[in-house]
Order: structure tokens, then C-alpha cells, then sequence
């Protein structure tokens, strides 16, 4: 009996032990991962990972894919424990307390080079934090207001407009109710709710910017006061607020964004680039135009870049820079651009092929005398205000009371605006603002 | 000679055996349950760099900024509006379909299953299915455009939080069903008998004879609902992520709160503290419980 337990151990070891060995042979010499928020863009670098594999024998690659919520909150556990991806695709605000926690390997020399020679100029300043670059920039997400051709001419309008009082008057005349009066297309279509702080990045870009607001206002170097009680975010929150109760030109109960463009119970919106390659695979039937962001005050774009980065904890940080040099090659650049439809970042590259299959790809890279572009501040404490600041606006814009109420609505941006100086107290950000 | 505080060797042996195999089991509840538990209450003192792992004693100022906080007041509101609704509302409908399926001569199991089926979904696709039930062009508002009334916008404002109860209760029903039917079977018919040979009607049977015997199983549904209502999730991460028809903050729950501080906010610190006062509040109302019902049993 004794004898066959030993026996049974013996061969029971041996078996894992050839198992072991046999797993071993199979696992690549090197392995990276690359993790991602874009589920568009990651799809392609699917593809260049199996180009790059096949080029180098002995070199695994994994691509994670993330919603882009999933994939923040995954970094806040796995960079400080060491156990993130190689390779990650982010933004800088998103990835700054990282940066300055030391978690974020500095980039080789190329990418500096790349960047001061090969990257457009509007797009540079989002790669660095402060004069500290971060790695090299992926694709840029700049905004654009999309436009059904067929409802402006149905309404008899010239073209796309141009200011927040030009949008006001040409949604009412865009929109349409049914026999009880609710909207069943809207005029414009708002970003009202949802999660993180999606509601905040839309309204700045429709309503705060154009008033010339911010939602931080720099007092001293590296020290901030909110910017929610100014005149500017009254105007930009009392926008919405006319636009859905006094004008009604937009619902809770439409669909918004993406999908009503789509499906054209929407007659504008303003997005990103990829929107474009959207409507080709899903309503290639749709006819639109697509303009730069509405103006008032201000005239221009938000700009977030995307960027290549390499986790601290990486032990293949040679091979992580190889492959993201690969990706960033002049050809992939294209590839990606054609496929994915954020902005391209290379200004070296031409792109007349691309244009040449989708001629709205053109109007992209649009930008017009004058047309500037703003960026998110890369302060720590930035996602918790920003996340907060969507979730404040998304219930604001429930409440109609405060639509003819300008004195209730002053009081709750000030009450606003106190929670966002606390935050910044909390960080050791806060200076008030003297002037 | 034994005395009788010594041990045989073959006790001893058996002894060291049963330690043995309880040790791994200890030690692993020590890991995590213990040790977390500890750890948060230490932490909530604390001010803590989770990217740095460098942590300072601020005693309770944690506390005081998060009562500061107005997302946490929204959030306990939202929680305690949360269980005020749905624990009462889970106990009469669970109870009362119990009775129901009971008062039956031909009892119908397929019934049963029927009403435990939405328990055994996991909560979080059942919430990605009610989600596109409650969006714009969902079920529910396909179904009011065909009877000639106006959509709604089931995840928006203060409505949200209502349509969420909905899906929590109509999750939570079932099991409840079962607990209870499980209790009024144990019932012998005897008291039964003789109330109604007393001359009591069915309500005074229920009053008198039925919720006194069921007193211990009502004491563990009411404290199960509360716990469950108090520690609500899933369905309210789900409903408020994404972008078209998501609920947002508008229907922030303590324990969502206490994830978002963790993971998005980077402020372990403070999703301590909430955590230390979640505790709290989940043991006071496990307390009024019990002592509501600490009137003895009538067997």
C-alpha cells in the first residue's frame, strides 16, 4: 500500500513536471501587453501586433481593450502594484498622478524628436506635463459639429452655424414634435446623462469654451481656483437649460449623440472624428456635413491626445518602444487613421489616398484662421472634479426650475464651485482667485 | 495517573489533527476578512497616498470632509430612500405571494419556480436587459407609444432611482417567496385548526397564529432586505455607466460612492472612512431589528 502512494506521488510530480516543461516551450521569449480605451483603434493594433509577431519570431503581444472608465480604474490598482499592461494608451490628465508618482517611464530620445519634427503643432502641447513629455502621441481627438444636410435644406437653412445664438435659433427651426407636442427629433442633440464625466467634456466643448469659460482658473503657477462661479458657466449651464425647456429643441426622452445622428433623429451634434467611420459602415445613406466647433466668446476645439506610454514596471521596455515606433510609422499612421478615424497626428504623412475613399476625412483636418484648441489640466485631483463636475451638471439639467431662475442657478454654481475648491484644498492645489 | 486536566496522548494527537486542518482555514479568514476589516477602520484615521504607499495620521478629518461632502449626503440619501422603499416593499409582496402560493389546496410547483427564476439571473446582465427595458426606445416605451401615452425617461432624475427599486425588488422577490413559503410550511396545521374553530376569520389567523410563528423567519428577511438594500451595486454601476439613457450620479448609492473614491478618485482614504460609516448604518438598523423582534417565539 505504502508503495503505491510513493509510486503514485512520483508519477504525479514527473506529469507536472513535463506539463511545466512543455507550457514553458510554448510561451514566447517576450511578452507585452498594450491596454486600451479605444475599441476602434484597438482592433487595428490587433492587426499591427500580428505584423510586428511575424517579423519578430519570439515576441508575444496581447492587446487589452477597456472601456475607458474599466481601464482608469484598473490603472489606479495595477500601476502602483507593478502588474499593469507594457504598453498604455491614455490621456495625459488621466494618467498625471501616475507621472508624478514616478509609475510612467520616461520616453527614448526618438519619440522627443518625433514629436518636435513629425506631430502637428496644435497637437504637441498635450503630451507633456508641464515641460515633462510623456510618450508618443497616438491619435488627438479634436471636436467637430456634425450636420444632416437633408434636415438644414428640408428647413431651408444655409449651412452649419456658427455661434451658440446662430445653434439657438437654427435647432428651432430643425426640430419636430408630435401631435403631443413632445420631441421626436431634436433640434441639437445635448449629452444630458451618462457616466464619468462625459456630460462635463460635451458641455465644455458646446457651451463653456465658446463663453469663454474654464472650469479651473490659474491664480498662481500651479495653484487653481474653480471657475464655476463665474459668468461664463452661468450663461453655459443656462444654454442647456434654454435649450431643453424654454426652446425645446432637445429630450430625455430622444435618443442623443452617436445613435441619433445615426439614425437621424438628431439634425447636429458635436463629436469626435471617429463618428465619420461610424456612419460609413452603419448609415452610409446619411447626408452630412461636418464643421468646426461652434464660437462666441471663443472659437475652438477641446484637444485630447492620446498617448503611448510604457508602465516603470515594464521588464521589456526595448521591445514595448520598438513596436510603438512600428505603430507610429508613416504607413500605420494611415492605416489607423483610415480604419479608426480619430485624428492622425503626423503632419509628414500625406493623406490624399484616404481622402480620396472618404472625402470627409478632409474636413478633419480643417482648421480654419483663428481656430484654436484647448486641453485638460493635468492636475492630480483632475478626474475626481471632472467625473464630479458631469455628475452636478447631469442633475442640474433635470431640475426646469432653474431654468427661468437665474438667481437659484447662481447660487447652485457657487455652491459648485465651493465642493471643486475643497478638492483642490484636499490636493494642496488652492489659491482664490484675488483679483 | 490522569488527572483531569491532562490530556491522553491520543486526545493530544486528534487535537493537533483538528488544529491542523482548521489552521489554512484561519489563517485565510484572517487574510480576508480580518485583516481588511482592521485596515479600513485604521485607514479611515489616515490621510493615504495609494500611488506612493505613504500614509499620515489625521485623526478625523476624513470623517469631517466627507459629511462636508455633498456627493456623500447624496448618497445616503439615496441609499436610505433606497431601503425605506424597497425592504418593506419586498417583505409584504414576498410574504404576501408565500401566502398566496399557500393558501392553494393544489399546490403548483412550476409557480414557484417561477417566481425564484429572476433570483437565479446574476444581477449584472438581468441590470444590462432592464437598462435597454428602461432606454428611450426600450420595452417599456414601446409599449406606452402602443396604448397612446408619452415616453418616459425611466433612468433620468429622481426616476431613475425608482426604476432601479423596481429591478431590485423584482430580483429580490423571489427568494424572499421561498423563505417565507419554507416558514409558513412548518406551521402545523393544528393552530390553524383551532383558531378557526375559536371562530377567527383569516385575518385574525394571520395576526394571531401565522406572523408570531413566523416571527424568526420575518427577523431574518428583514434584516437579509436591509443588508441587501444598504449594500446595493450592481444595477446602479450598471445603469449609470455609459452615455445615452445612463442614470449618472443622479442615483449614487454609498457603496458606488465608496468604489468611485477608490478607484476613480484615487482616495482609498476616504472610501475607508464611507465604508467605516456604511458599517455603521448597517449595524444600527440589523440592531433596531433585532430588538423589535426580541419578543420570544410562541413555541
Amino acid at each position: 500500500m505504502q508503495r503505491k502512494t510513493v509510486w503514485s506521488l512520483v508519477s504525479t510530480v514527473a506529469l507536472l513536471l513535463v506539463l511545466c516543461s512543455a507550457w514553458a516551450s510554448f510561451a514566447a521569449d517576450v511578452e507585452i501587453s498594450l491596454w486600451t480605451a479605444y475599441g476602434t483603434s484597438g482592433a487595428v493594433f490587433e492587426t499591427f501586433a500580428e505584423e510586428y509577431m511575424a517579423a519578430h519570431p519570439g515576441v508575444k503581444i496581447n492587446i487589452g481593450i477597456f472601456p475607458a472608465r474599466a481601464l482608469e480604474e484598473k490603472l489606479t490598482i495595477s500601476l502602483p502594484s507593478g502588474t499593469s499592461g507594457d504598453i498604455i494608451e491614455e490621456t495625459a490628465f488621466a494618467i498625471a498622478p501616475y507621472v508624478q508618482a514616478g509609475l510612467i517611464a520616461e520616453p527614448p530620445a526618438w519619440v522627443k524628436e518625433f514629436v518636435n519634427t513629425s506631430v502637428y503643432k496644435l497637437m504637441r502641447q498635450g503630451v507633456y506635463i508641464n515641460s515633462d513629455l510623456l510618450g508618443s502621441p497616438s491619435v488627438a481627438g479634436l471636436k467637430y459639429l456634425y450636420w444632416n444636410k437633408s434636415m438644414f435644406e428640408e428647413a431651408g437653412l444655409p449651412g452649419p452655424p456658427k455661434t451658440l445664438d446662430e445653434l439657438k435659433d437654427y435647432a428651432q427651426k430643425l426640430v419636430q414634435y408630435d401631435k403631443n407636442g413632445n420631441v421626436i427629433r431634436s433640434g441639437i442633440s445635448l449629452r444630458l446623462s451618462g457616466g464619468g464625466y462625459g456630460v462635463a467634456e460635451k458641455w465644455w466643448m458646446l457651451a463653456l469654451a465658446p463663453y469663454g469659460g474654464s472650469p479651473l482658473i490659474e491664480t498662481a503657477p500651479g495653484k487653481y481656483t474653480g471657475g464655476f462661479d463665474t459668468e461664463a458657466t452661468q450663461k453655459a449651464v443656462q444654454l442647456y437649460l434654454d435649450l431643453l425647456y424654454n426652446l425645446k429643441v432637445d429630450s430625455y426622452a430622444v435618443e442623443h449623440g452617436v445613435d441619433a445622428f445615426t439614425r437621424e433623429t438628431t439634425a447636429m451634434f458635436e463629436r469626435e472624428g471617429f463618428v465619420i467611420a461610424n456612419l460609413a459602415k452603419y448609415a452610409p445613406d446619411v447626408k452630412y456635413g461636418i464643421a468646426p466647433c461652434v464660437g462666441q466668446d471663443y472659437w475652438g476645439t477641446l484637444c485630447v491626445n492620446s498617448i503611448f506610454m510604457v508602465a516603470q514596471n515594464s521588464s521589456h521596455k526595448d521591445v514595448a518602444w520598438d513596436f510603438i515606433h512600428f505603430i507610429s510609422n508613416k504607413q500605420n499612421t494611415s492605416r489607423l487613421y483610415e480604419e479608426a478615424g480619430w485624428n492622425p497626428v503626423r503632419s509628414d504623412v500625406d493623406y490624399s489616398d484616404i481622402y480620396a475613399k472618404q472625402p470627409m476625412y478632409q474636413f478633419m483636418q480643417d482648421f480654419p484662421e483663428g481656430y484654436g484648441a484647448y486641453f485638460y489640466p493635468t492636475i492630480v485631483p483632475w478626474n475626481e472634479i471632472w467625473i464630479k463636475t458631469g455628475e452636478w451638471l447631469a442633475t442640474l439639467f433635470t431640475q426646469e426650475q432653474l431654468a427661468n431662475d437665474p438667481e437659484k442657478l447662481a447660487a447652485k454654481c457657487q455652491q459648485f464651485n465651493e465642493q471643486v475648491n475643497m478638492i483642490l484644498d484636499d490636493n494642496g492645489l488652492y489659491a482664490p482667485n484675488d483679483s | 495517573m490522569l488527572n483531569r486536566f491532562s490530556v491522553g496522548k491520543s486526545q493530544r494527537k486528534r487535537y493537533l489533527f483538528i488544529a491542523s486542518l482548521l489552521l489554512p482555514v484561519f489563517a485565510i479568514f484572517i487574510v480576508v476578512r480580518i485583516w481588511p476589516i482592521t485596515e479600513t477602520f485604521r485607514l479611515s484615521f489616515h490621510h493615504y497616498d495609494m500611488l506612493r504607499h505613504t500614509e499620515t495620521y489625521i485623526g478625523l478629518r476624513n470623517y469631517s470632509r466627507l459629511f462636508a461632502s455633498n456627493d456623500f449626503i447624496l448618497s445616503l440619501k439615496n441609499t436610505v430612500l433606497f431601503a425605506a422603499v424597497t425592504v418593506p416593499v419586498n417583505i409584504f409582496f414576498a410574504l404576501g405571494l408565500a401566502m398566496l402560493l399557500q393558501s392553494r389546496k393544489r399546490k403548483i410547483p412550476i409557480l414557484e419556480a417561477i417566481y425564484f427564476l429572476p433570483y437565479m439571473v446574476p444581477l449584472v446582465p438581468a441590470s444590462i436587459v432592464w437598462k435597454w427595458i428602461y432606454s428611450p426606445n426600450g420595452l417599456l416605451n414601446r409599449f406606452l407609444e402602443t396604448i397612446g401615452l408619452s415616453h418616459v425617461a425611466w433612468l433620468t432624475g429622481s426616476m431613475a432611482l425608482f426604476s432601479i427599486m423596481i429591478l431590485f425588488v423584482w430580483r429580490m422577490n423571489g427568494y424572499l417567496m421561498i423563505i417565507f413559503l419554507v416558514g409558513l410550511r412548518s406551521i402545523p396545521s393544528i393552530y390553524h385548526d383551532a383558531a378557526a374553530v375559536d371562530g377567527s376569520n383569516w385575518w385574525q389567523q394571520t395576526r394571531f397564529v401565522t406572523l408570531p410563528i413566523l416571527r424568526p423567519i420575518l427577523l431574518y428577511a428583514s434584516i437579509m432586505a436591509t443588508v441587501w438594500a444598504f449594500m446595493i451595486f450592481s444595477p446602479v454601476y450598471v445603469m449609470s455607466q455609459g452615455s445615452d439613457f445612463a442614470t449618472g450620479g443622479s442615483v449614487k448609492v454609498l457603496s458606488l460612492d465608496i468604489y468611485m473614491r477608490a478607484f476613480s478618485y484615487m482616495r482609498m482614504d476616504m472610501a475607508c472612512t464611507e465604508a467605516v460609516i456604511l458599517f455603521m448604518i448597517i449595524l444600527f438598523f440589523t440592531a433596531i431589528n433585532l430588538r423589535v423582534s426580541r419578543q420570544k417565539s410562541v413555541h
